[in-house]
């Protein structure tokens, strides 16, 4: 049977076949920089360099505060020295590589054309300033503003993704383009990821915000920046919000104008991203009449906004409500045993304790504290009886509270089991046909993606995946009953026993097989007849 | 909307920006006051004490031709007022100055200073320890510092 070899195309699992032998320049060219060569570093760099023109944004943030600035000046010094060789580094590089772009290499001088195209204005004059302040005295303010110029580098990275969205959703309507902006979709590409990391960009910077913003001496230096950055946070987040309610109706299951927005809304998701933006408003509007400081705490709901990037909280929900019975059936323990406890320590304590053993509720606190061993020992018996009966209830509270713990752990670790399980048994349909297409190895790299799992180990999933494929077709292995309901598979069985038969010809001593079957009788003389046909020692009859 | 509460951001930090011009005056004042003609002389400090109250020194500072006169409560562009604590449930009370002083407990007690507010009619004569705060957009307290005046 003609079998085609599983191979995966265009899969980021696979390793750069740069071949070595290449020149110098072309070689460092594909490792580095070529954006065609899969497997090689130009991502990684490029999220690199991205990274640090965000910290760079946010030390010359910084640097504005005199309070920080005077204190940290030697780091934020060595920090630009830092970035600036970086940027320097990969100017020269990109400079030295021009002739083997694409781009370029056709260009009379491509390292010319290269340094004029606006790509490289922008890295030039993201690092000339550093260089010029040494020739002349440039104003300190001017230097910042100059070095602000270093977020248009981003746009390296920027422009190509808008231009592969554009491409990817031509004449699609504007509320669909911000559909695939927003929401996951075939459409969005990696500005679909840019747009979410710039998300989690915010969501990380406001909550931290939320929490120095809780340290007085920081506060008070900062409080207008904090003022800054809340307002600007919940400009982002109010704007997100608009646009997912606004393109929502292009999901699957929210058509209707109104009550697929209705139902946007009500979703976990989204009401978390209210959350998070309603005390700002709250606080604008009614904060001449009360006092709404509290709600500034609500501000770290904003945390939860990142459940939506990870399937982790997906995972523990499907954990909790797979096991719920058991954990209620649990909790259900832990109450009658938490109520027991307490009227029993209430009982044998009231008299010796009447300030601390009050009344039941009162013992209730005592109780869980003593169940779930914590033992602040603020209240603690006195009597014997109490202190016979604490002494037995701890030893049950250890085993009857580390039930619920001990269940979500087991049922977290077999859910995660599940879902790779799924993982691989879709991995081995993908590969019904031999081929891992793109479209199947970005689904398969999103699903491992949300279910953290490495590279290579992916990798072991798709070979185990592919060894499967190959043992079922072999014919040989499978049971009788499935070869006879496939006329195929029944041939190509009768086919090999046939030729099985063959072989033992060849490899038994005829005469003794001969006499054996005769005299012994072990063989009728139709089967001793086949046996010939079959050896080719006899002709077959028609 | 965010940039009206930008505004209102600013207009605290002006209030904190008083607190901290009383602050640094107060700290200064505190070490030459008791010299010979210091102005203004109602918080000048005598030898001996001499009765000379709160009140009348906050008044002299807060005059048009004193020391601090040219200082306004930002909120509410009038001159500015002392008041003796912050109370959110009176939003009035945003952008006024918070005077507290600690006065020594006896040898042997728990703590060695008490808080109170620093009333218009305490005696400056002599030197004093004063915690200064002034009231937010909110009126709640935002601390501006200690000194010894």
């Amino acid at each position: 049977m003609e079998t085609k070899e599983p191979s995966i195309i265009d899969t980021p699992m696979t390793q750069a076949s740069i071949p070595s032998d290449l020149p110098l320049r072309r070689w460092l060219y594909l490792w580095l920089l070529s954006p065609n060569q899969k497997g090689n570093h130009q991502k990684f760099i490029d999220y690199w360099i991205s990274v640090l023109i965000v910290v760079n944004l946010v030390a010359l943030v910084a640097e504005h505060i005199p309070a920080i600035h005077t204190q940290y000046s030697t780091w934020f010094h060595a920090f630009d020295v830092f970035s600036v060789a970086i940027f320097t580094i990969e100017y020269l590089l990109r400079l030295y590589l021009a002739p083997e772009d694409e781009e370029f290499k056709a260009a009379h001088r491509p390292r010319v054309r290269y340094a004029l195209s606006p790509f490289a204005l922008i890295d030039l004059v993201a690092v000339l300033p550093f260089y010029l302040q040494t020739f002349i005295p440039l104003d300190l303010r001017a230097l910042r503003l100059l070095r602000l110029l270093r977020i248009l580098k981003l746009f390296r990275v920027l422009v190509p993704a808008f231009h592969d969205f554009q491409k990817a959703n031509q004449g699609r309507t504007f509320r669909q383009k911000v559909n695939a902006l927003v929401f996951p979709s075939p459409y969005g590409g990696q500005l679909h990821h840019m747009f979410d990391n710039f998300i989690v960009f915010w969501v990380i910077v406001s909550v931290i915000a939320v929490i120095f913003e809780s340290v007085y001496s920081i506060q008070y230096l900062l409080n207008l920046e904090f003022i800054i950055l809340d307002a600007i946070a919940v400009g982002i987040f109010t704007l997100e919000y608009c646009l997912r309610i606004y393109s929502c109706v292009e999901n699957p299951g929210m058509k209707h104008a109104l009550g697929g927005r209705i139902k946007q809304a009500k979703s976990p998701s989204s009401i978390i991203d209210f959350l998070a933006i309603l005390p700002f408003f709250l606080e604008f509007f009614l904060h001449h009449l009360m006092d709404l400081r509290f709600l500034r705490v609500f501000r770290l709901l904003r945390l939860l906004k990142l459940t939506r990037y990870t399937g982790a909280t997906t995972t523990l929900n499907r954990v909790i409500s797979r096991e719920w019975p058991v954990l209620a059936a649990s909790a259900f323990i832990m109450l009658l045993l938490v109520i027991m406890t307490a009227s029993l320590g209430y009982l044998f304590e009231h008299d010796a304790q009447p300030d601390k053993f009050e009344n039941i509720p009162q013992s209730i606190y005592w109780a869980v504290i003593t169940l779930a061993s914590v033992g602040y020992g603020d209240i603690s018996p006195i009597t014997p009886m109490g202190r016979l009966m604490t002494i037995i209830l701890a030893l049950l509270g250890i085993g009857i509270f580390a039930i619920p713990a001990a269940l979500l752990s087991s049922a977290f670790t077999d859910q995660l089991r599940i879902e790779r399980e799924t993982l691989r048994n879709e991995l081995y349909e993908m590969l019904s046909d031999g081929v891992l297409d793109v479209g199947e190895t970005g689904k398969i790299m999103t699903e491992a993606k949300r279910l953290h799992l490495s590279e290579e180990e992916v990798n072991r999933l798709i070979t185990k995946a592919r060894r499967e494929r190959e043992m079922k077709e072999d014919v040989s292995v499978l049971p009788l009953h499935k070869i006879a309901a496939n006329s195929e598979h029944t041939i190509e069985h009768y086919k090999v026993l046939i030729s099985q038969i063959r072989q033992l010809g060849v490899m038994t001593d005829a005469a003794k097989f001969e006499s054996v079957a005769k005299l012994k009788q072990r063989l009728t003389p139709d089967e001793l007849a086949l046996w010939r046909q079959i050896q080719g020692d006899e002709p077959i009859k028609p | 909307m965010g940039y009206t509460t930008y505004q209102r951001g600013t207009i605290e930090e002006a209030s904190k920006r008083n607190g901290e011009a009383w602050l640094k005056w107060l700290s200064e004042s505190g070490k030459n006051r008791h010299e010979p003609g210091f102005f203004p002389v109602t918080c000048a400090a005598q030898s001996p004490p001499a009765k000379q109250v709160w009140a009348d020194c906050f008044e002299s500072i807060t005059t048009p031709e004193g020391p601090l006169g040219k200082l306004t409560n930002p909120f509410s562009g009038g001159r500015l007022q002392r008041v003796v604590k912050c109370d959110p449930q009176d939003r009035t009370l945003a952008g006024s100055l918070v005077f507290d002083k600690y006065t020594p407990t006896p040898p042997g007690s728990a703590v060695p200073t008490l808080l109170s507010a620093l009333a218009d009619s305490d005696n400056i004569g002599e030197k004093i320890q004063i915690r200064l705060s002034v009231c937010s957009k909110g009126a709640n307290v935002i601390r501006i510092g200690e000194l010894e005046f």
